[in-house]
């Protein structure tokens, strides 16, 4: 495995740009780090570009100011529009809509499914063994981590 | 069915309890309860009826969509989704995992190691981290037997009695599975699937899933990235009606997610594998 290929994979991930809103008063901070300087203050509603994601961390851009963002305190929608919550909070669209040209898997097609054994166990196919999964871990320089203590 | 459960039944206990008078007095479900414990011990804990269980509830599901033609894609699924399930809990089952041919965005798990993603979901993710992450919550539902205890729950004794008897009758190759059994239990899955679990499990394994990934080294944030990546797509296209029917919403999933966040830092800044996992669709999609 190239070292270069490794570092890459373990920096920030580059991701189209795309717009986000902030979802709670949060702040604008210099790395991707709680203790990190904190650069400005951000009031929900205010509109960011994603640049890259670092962990739990995203990088933006707002008002020409570049800095890291907790990624829970950014929606890719709208503020106002809420996906799947109608206005009182009750939950949106619980039929598929039907759509030409689209296969879905809804609740319709799960009710009138006839179970299908055979494809069941024909998933044995492409099962891999733990001999392969590990090989293909390390390829992309995957190892296995310690598990912190507060996990175990 | 019910003359090869009977069958059983007499082996498990002889003739004398036939015979006798007392047999008219004993309790017909604690008879089958014993007579599974006898099992138990003969084919191992529980094992061969939770394989049973799932194989039904995955069949179901291959039933509303087939897996897509791709043998390159099943089989880079199968190795990202075996590597984060060797660090879980349970690395022994017989992990098998698809993609499912539709639009629809969502995932699947069944009791035993079945683990179905739909290639709508798919081509909303952008790394093998976050590929790693969203079979890691179905991986995690396996591992703390959500949908099995459900299923146990509200299928009722009788019928689980009868699915354990025709698991052992299987796995012995004396018979096939009853389609009568195949019904009853389908039906208590398409329930369960189009209600959903309780919201409390698809939190546990948002977070047990995430720390899955990570122990399997990749970013511990991608299944996050993935929840917020659901919460920005209009779900009016129908694409998310299921998903949204049977989980919480990806926004508070994703608040939820975040807040263990000290124990996914813990992990440290680990690989999103993108390149890898950008090539395997890529190659997906050429006609």
């Amino acid at each position: 495995m190239k070292r270069w290929l490794i570092a890459l994979l373990c920096g920030p991930l580059p991701v189209a740009a795309q717009t986000a809103y902030v979802n709670t008063a949060t702040q604008l901070r210099a790395t991707p780090n709680a203790d990190a300087e904190v650069l400005r203050a951000l009031e929900p509603g205010a509109a960011v570009e994603i640049r890259a994601r670092q962990g739990g961390w995203e990088q933006v851009t707002v008002s020409s100011q570049n800095g890291w963002v907790r990624m829970s305190a950014l929606q890719l929608h709208a503020p106002g529009s809420a996906p799947g919550v109608l206005e009182g909070g009750r939950q949106f669209a619980t039929q598929t809509v039907a759509t030409t040209g689209v296969r879905g898997l809804g609740e319709g097609d799960l009710q009138n499914a006839v179970p299908d054994l055979a494809a069941a166990d024909g998933l044995a196919t492409y099962a891999a063994t733990a001999e392969q999964a590990r090989a293909f871990a390390g390829d992309a320089g995957l190892h296995a981590a310690a598990i912190p203590k507060e996990d175990r | 069915m019910a003359v090869k459960r009977f069958a059983l039944w007499a082996a498990a206990f002889g003739a004398v309890v036939i015979c006798g008078a007392q047999a008219f007095d004993l309790d017909l479900n604690r008879a089958l309860g014993e007579l599974k414990n006898l099992k138990t011990a003969v084919i191992g804990p529980d094992l061969q009826e939770e394989e049973e269980i799932g194989r039904v509830a995955a069949a179901t599901l291959l039933g509303a969509a087939h897996p897509v033609s791709a043998p390159a894609l099943e089989a880079y699924v199968n190795k990202v989704g075996l590597w984060v399930a060797l660090q879980s809990e349970r690395p022994d089952l017989p992990w098998r995992f698809a993609v499912l041919d539709t639009d629809s965005i969502n995932a699947f798990a069944a009791p035993g190691g079945y683990v179905l993603i739909t290639r709508g979901l798919l081509m909303h993710l952008h790394s093998e981290a976050e590929l790693a992450g969203a079979l890691g919550h179905e991986i995690a539902h396996v591992v703390l037997k959500h949908h099995l205890h459900a299923l146990r729950r509200e299928a009722g004794t009788q019928l689980m009695a009868d699915l354990s008897s025709e698991a052992v009758a299987r796995s012995s190759a004396r018979a096939h599975l009853d389609p009568q059994l195949i019904g009853a239990l389908s039906g208590q899955v398409k329930t369960l699937y189009s209600r959903g679990l309780d919201k409390s499990d698809e939190y546990a394994a948002d977070q047990l899933g995430a720390q899955l990934a990570a122990r399997a080294g990749y970013d511990p944030y991608g299944l996050a990235a993935v929840l917020q990546t659901l919460d920005g797509i209009d779900p009016s296209t129908g694409a998310l009606a299921l998903l949204y029917r049977t989980h919480p919403r990806p926004a508070d999933r994703l608040a939820a997610l975040m807040k263990i966040s000290d124990r996914l830092d813990a992990y440290g800044a680990q690989a999103t594998v993108s390149e890898r996992f950008d090539a395997q669709l890529a190659a997906f999609k050429k006609p």
